[in-house]
């Protein structure tokens, strides 16, 4: 499947794109449960097909600068007696607010690109 | 899921590695700890139970590892980020942790020159005026205390355990610790300039001279004149170690 995907051609455009996005998927999923680092970075590649293929390089840089703006929260919790625990994230309120201002700053971007691609 | 016993020593000892290369608050340390471990755990995880195994085993983790880009990679993702940048150490601070360290040694010391006193004394003869070498020799290795009316035998072998004392701690601490008691009071560590963790040969290299006190003070005099840019004494140029502020 990754070979078919956008990752594949990671050009500095594509490049670009993700690390943008990023910020976006992983508040996104965040949202919708709480979650923790591992399973935000499979989610993201399964979600997308590969096609936003992150790597823990940004994935956890951007998990500690949105926690460190206060849009996230985290909590580690003992999941098995004997395995190291897992730290889980969850949206805070301002957080809820920061997701809407970037879906409706890239579904805005998204939209112009589209309409210059068409020729309207 | 549980790891094999030889998935977690490889955990803990990867983990480690990845630490010892970044000079960090023991605040930060332990939060970063945690993070790798639970992060290398969770994707080792993901691979052993795409297999169909019940344990997480090592090789799981080593593909997670690697997945990650590699212990640089982890380090990239989870340390950079926080860690501050490392901070040389010229004199005040060194001076004070060694203060402590001596003062240290020199209660341990004191303790030992008692026992040793007390337990061979009585099998050795020849008390009497020491001669002038030990004396000299006292000078040069003011650990502990010297009782020139002990026989001199007897002072050999107090000043032969005190060396192998000074340098233990030292060299012990060091290695296993990244700093001696002194350096944790005061926020110091020792590393590679490479930021590796110092080794037991470097350690003794670095620590050689402070069993001949007089020695160190060159040594340290020598940085303060022609090294002072790189904050290290010649034992540590010769050691390729620095001392760092975490």
């Amino acid at each position: 499947m990754k070979g078919t995907s956008v990752a594949e051609g990671a050009n500095p455009w594509t490049q670009q794109i993700r690390k943008g996005s990023t910020r976006l998927a992983v508040l996104q999923l965040v949202s919708e449960r709480e979650r923790y680092g591992y399973e935000i970075i499979s989610a993201i590649r399964d979600r997308t097909n590969g096609a936003l293929e992150v790597a823990e390089g940004n994935v956890y840089p951007a998990l500690h600068a949105l926690e460190a703006e206060g849009y996230i929260t985290s909590t580690w919790r003992e999941v098995e007696s004997g395995v190291p625990p897992r730290k889980y994230y969850r949206i805070t309120a301002s957080g809820r607010e920061h997701r809407s201002m970037l879906v409706r700053a890239w579904k805005d971007f998204a939209g112009a690109i589209a309409r210059l691609l068409q020729g309207e | 899921m549980q790891m094999t016993t030889d998935a977690r020593a490889w955990l803990d000892a990867t983990v480690r590695r990845i630490l010892a290369r970044h000079p960090l608050g023991d605040a930060e340390r332990v939060g970063i700890t945690y993070e790798l471990m639970s992060h290398l755990h969770a994707a080792g995880e993901a691979r052993a139970s795409a297999a169909g195994r019940g344990e997480v085993a090592r090789e799981d983790l080593e593909a997670a590892l690697a997945e990650a880009g590699g212990e640089d990679g982890m380090a990239a993702a989870f340390i950079q980020p926080l860690a501050r940048p490392v901070e040389r150490v010229l004199f005040g601070r060194r001076l004070g942790a060694f203060a402590i360290d001596a003062l240290l040694l020199g209660i341990v010391l004191t303790f030992v020159h008692s026992m040793l006193v007390f337990l061979l004394e009585p099998f050795m003869t020849g008390a009497g005026p020491a001669s002038d070498l030990a004396t000299v020799w006292w000078r040069l290795m003011p650990w502990g205390y010297h009782d020139p009316a002990l026989p001199l035998a007897l002072q050999a072998v107090i000043g032969g355990v005190s060396a192998a004392t000074v340098l233990g701690y030292f060299t012990w601490f060091e290695a296993h610790e990244g700093r001696t008691p002194g350096k944790r009071a005061l926020e110091l560590r020792v590393m590679r300039v490479d930021r590796h963790p110092v080794t037991y040969r470097e350690s003794l290299v670095r620590n050689l001279v402070k069993v001949v006190v007089p020695l160190l003070f060159v040594d340290t005099l020598i940085m303060l004149i022609a090294f002072g840019e790189d904050r290290q004494r010649a034992s540590d140029k010769l050691a390729d170690t620095v001392v760092v502020r975490a």
